[in-house]
């Protein structure tokens, strides 16, 4: 980017300047909006809402991959050049978009095997699906999977020479890698599958190898088994320690039941027992079919074999009612993750838990049974909620659970109904494990929402009331509806479940899947991560949720940055603990400034920043000024005297005024108050999911103990707002996202009045039982807070 | 109004929207046949007449507006829905100067044709 010019500067418009970044930054939410209202768009064409043609897949990457470039050009504008590596990824992502366009088999087409970490989606045409699946599902969504890696559809054309010395040594190396992981060399599984586009993932021949030395050889012969007439890839997989072996199909349909899932279970073909269980939550056993075992046999349960007292006098199965509903969670949730009903197999470890070992696509044969035309659809008795906006289509049904951010993922049952107050980023790990998700705020263009199309979790975002359904309660939610229902539906569920069959593989739907595998994963959840780096951006999604980061961090330090060319800030013309100056960057205040250098007083009446409105209405409540003067010991002087040796020898910026740069719905707020620093920041739009507050809160004149208990005192009272605050020292940095508009400004309002009560507070707190006592006074004058129900936020 | 149902030829070159309409609309209660080409589709429109025809503007070796022109002059009272990607106003305005009902940017929704279809029904007096 080209310098600014000196006319720039001192107009206040050049980079660098107020204005700049909040018009940069102004520009980058826009653009992401485009992008994920783009995304949404492609996702809902590949659920079937629209039909496009080749024609539109061309367009939309060209039009995504621009809008990309631009959020790249306007963070490199507000960062001084500093995320040059955006554009690197952004141009990787094109190449790779690009590449599936043109039919090819991506950047790692030249590789002979590929471990299972390296794999994702688009990977499939070149490793296949079931070793792109396993990876997937094994690594991304940590389900219990076999490990291995892929002998890809490269690797399988060189190894059909003989010596292929790349091929093979590609194999040594990841058969050695694989034995590292593991801690020594096992037997292994081999799949040979059919690679896309000819027949997705088809599976050929599988080969078992007991002795890991032989692999190169058990290779060849299996490949020599079948000639080249399509791309083949193989996974290669370490075989897990098993007590018992079978299959799972998440779909099937059979005479007077309603669609069902179809476990098979046994040693071998002889003695395996059929299950058919419900799809939804508990998964209630439907029918069995037990295989004749030994007498001696040993259960899984580890108890012998016994004839039932039964009338029916049958055996007992191999596995229990219990043991079956778990593979079906386990089942249904990689379902999801595939797209549409797959055959899933599986093994029991000797720890009795499931183990996924394949996955193929169903073969044919799946017409829904007669039988499901006639079950009734739920009536307006039936519907407990109704509205919001679909994040991602489709029926999901299972027992409500209340989530926030901070709910670790394995504490979700599979196929929970998830309720949040806000679809926050932060839910993305848990989403995979849900039957459904309600929020009470977020857009369907929000990061969360292309995460719930991207598991295919239905999900209804801004639908009020989802907080107050009863924990543990049954649900059936109906996305495509916008309603959710009381109890298990079986009526929509039985809809929902032939629809999936409806699975388009058509050409121009897989491309469209494999696009979308580059474009609306969101692999950069955590901005404090040490990987939350440019280069490590591989969807656009990644491109466009770094950038938004990167630039709330940009302006952040708005009020840091050398006031040079910011222009002509105005004083608030009130009465306040502390003067402050306001910059108006479009639409903060009634009345354009005075001429040029002029800074004229402004009253409280002409703010039309909302949220620079609400903050000043919080410090202006003067019955929370705290008047009493501050008790100081000789430890907070010479605590202060060190303190204030400091900041006399750091930058100017650290000595200035306290500056609000505010337009119509923006703040930034930079406040030096004595000795404390501190730093808000605010976007309070109609967009819930543009909205967010931003605290950074450091120092005071105390001692450093004193100091710490008034920033732990802040932390709590943030974190009573729902705010994700944490603490170092006497630093408080707190992030609150997500908001109604409203909310947003009654939360800035509680900042005000905290801000002009904190106030040197810091020497007053001599003790712990201090901090509380003046928190409590504080929260009984302030009153009720905002948004006192909500739950974390991100 | 007549009790039989209206019938509706759909051409278009890709395969996918042949495949997606054709279920969609015999679902709702029409008579389709689908063409991937032109020339298929005028040899069947000398055969018959249809009350719908719904076709693609831009094809590839195809001229979607040829093929519209000539089933106006066999067919007059055929109502003919344009559906393309390549939306233009020139080529709008070429479509409805050759009597098109109707013009639909792709990608639609399946709503969005269904309208368009009971729109011409209406116009026509046509339909159950």
């Amino acid at each position: 980017m080209r310098p600014p010019g000196d006319a720039q500067v001192q107009d206040g418009q050049g980079p660098g300047t107020a204005r700049f970044l909040f018009r940069a930054f102004r520009r980058i939410l826009d653009l992401n909006t485009r992008v994920l209202e783009a995304m949404a768009r492609m996702d809902r064409a590949l659920g079937g809402e629209y039909v496009f043609d080749a024609a539109f897949l061309q367009s939309a990457v060209r039009d995504l991959g621009g809008l990309a470039h631009r959020v790249a050009y306007h963070l490199n504008g507000m960062t001084g050049e500093a995320e040059v590596a955006l554009y690197d990824a952004c141009l990787g992502v094109k190449d790779g978009l690009e590449d599936v366009l043109s039919g090819g088999l991506g950047s790692l087409a030249g590789r002979h095997a590929l471990a299972f970490a390296e794999l994702d989606w688009e990977a499939e045409p070149l490793a296949g699906l079931p070793a792109v699946a396993l990876a997937v599902l094994g690594g991304r969504l940590g389900l219990p999977a076999a490990d291995g890696f892929s002998l890809t559809v490269t690797g399988t054309k060189a190894l059909r020479q003989d010596p292929a010395p790349a091929a093979e040594a590609a194999i040594a190396r990841e058969l050695a890698a694989l034995s590292a992981r593991h801690g020594g060399p096992a037997a292994l599984d081999l799949v040979l599958a059919e690679a896309w586009p000819d027949a997705p993932g088809q599976v050929l021949a599988t080969r078992a190898v007991d002795d890991p030395a032989g692999l190169v050889e058990s290779l060849r012969a299996l490949l020599a088994e079948h000639p080249e007439s399509s791309p083949l890839a193989v996974a290669v997989l370490r075989r897990p320690a098993a007590l018992l072996s079978g299959s799972l199909q998440t779909l099937a349909f059979a005479p007077a039941l309603p669609p069902a899932i179809l476990v098979h279970a046994g040693h071998g073909e002889a003695d395996r027992d059929r299950s058919w269980i419900e799809r939804t939550a508990p998964h209630a056993l439907l029918r069995s079919r037990l295989a004749t075992k030994p007498l001696d046999a040993l259960l899984v349960q580890r108890r012998p074999q016994a004839l039932s007292r039964g009338r029916l006098m049958r055996g007992s199965a191999w596995l229990s009612p219990e043991r079956l509903a778990r593979l079906a969670d386990l089942g249904l949730t990689a379902e999801r993750a595939l797209g549409g009903p797959h055959l899933l197999h599986w093994v029991l470890d000797p720890a009795g838990e499931a183990v996924l070992t394949g996955v193929e696509p169903l073969a044919g044969g799946l017409d829904p049974h007669p039988d499901d035309a006639h079950v009734p659809l739920p009536g307006p008795a039936d519907r407990l909620l109704a509205g919001g906006r679909t994040a991602c289509g489709g029926v999901g049904a299972g027992a409500v659970l209340a989530i926030d951010e901070n709910t670790p993922p394995a504490d979700v049952p599979l196929g929970a109904v998830g309720v949040a107050r806000a679809a926050s980023p932060g839910l993305s790990r848990i989403v995979p494990r849900l039957a459904a998700l309600l929020t009470e705020v977020g857009s369907p263009a929000s990061h969360l929402a292309t995460v719930a199309r991207e598991s295919r979790v239905p999900a209804l975002f801004g639908l009020s009331g989802s907080l107050g359904l009863a924990s543990g309660s049954l649900v059936t939610v109906d996305a495509d509806q916008a309603e959710v229902y009381r109890g298990m539906q079986h009526g929509l569920l039985r809809q929902a479940a032939a629809a999936a069959l409806e699975t388009g593989r058509e050409p121009e739907v897989q491309v469209l899947r494999r696009l979308l595998r580059l474009i609306r994963p969101l692999n950069l959840h955590d901005p404090d991560s040490p990987d939350f780096r440019a280069e490590r951006c591989r969807t656009l999604h990644d491109v466009i949720h770094y950038a938004h980061e990167k630039a709330v961090q940009a302006l952040l330090q708005i009020g840091s940055t050398p006031t040079s060319g910011l222009g002509a800030p105005r004083r608030l013309a009130e009465e306040s603990p502390f003067a402050v100056d306001i910059l108006d960057v479009g639409g903060g205040l009634a009345t354009p400034a005075p001429g040029n250098g002029e800074t004229g007083g402004v009253a409280l009446d002409q703010v039309t920043s909302a949220p620079l409105r609400a903050f000043l209405d919080g410090l202006l409540l003067r019955g929370l000024w705290r008047q009493a003067p501050a008790r100081l010991g000789l430890g907070d002087i010479f605590g202060g005297m060190d303190r204030s040796a400091r900041m006399l020898a750091s930058p100017p910026r650290h000595t200035g005024s306290n500056l609000a740069i505010a337009a119509t719905d923006y703040l930034n707020l930079t406040l030096r108050l004595g000795y404390h620093f501190s730093v808000i920041d605010a976007l309070a739009t109609p967009r819930p999911e543009h909205n967010a507050v931003y605290f950074r809160f450091v120092g005071g004149f105390a001692d450093p103990e004193r100091r710490k208990r008034r920033a732990e005192m802040v932390r709590g009272a943030l974190e009573s707002l729902g705010f994700r605050a944490r603490r170092q020292g006497d630093l408080v940095v707190a992030r609150l996202k997500l908001l109604e508009q409203e909310h947003t400004l009654a939360v800035l309002r509680f900042l005000g009045a905290l801000t002009a009560y904190t106030r040197q507070l810091d020497v007053d707190l001599a003790a712990d039982e201090d901090a509380a006592r003046f928190l409590d006074a504080f929260l009984r004058e302030f009153g009720p807070l905002p948004g006192a129900a909500a739950g974390g936020d991100h | 109004m007549s009790d039989r149902r209206t019938s509706i030829l759909v051409l278009d070159d890709e395969p996918i929207v042949c495949k997606r309409l054709r279920p969609f609309f015999s679902k709702a209660g029409y008579e389709v046949e689908t063409f991937g080409s032109a020339d298929e589709a005028l040899a069947r429109v000398r055969e018959r007449a249809f009350d719908v025809v719904i076709t693609d503007l831009k094809m590839q070796d195809m001229d979607g507006l040829a093929f519209l022109t000539k089933v106006k002059e066999i067919h007059p009272d055929t109502g003919v829905i344009v559906i393309t990607g390549f939306a233009t106003l020139e080529t709008a305005r070429e479509s409805f100067r050759q009597g098109v009902f109707d013009f639909v940017a792709k990608p639609f929704k399946l709503a969005d044709i269904l309208d368009s279809v009971r729109r011409v029904e209406k116009e026509k007096g046509l339909g159950a």
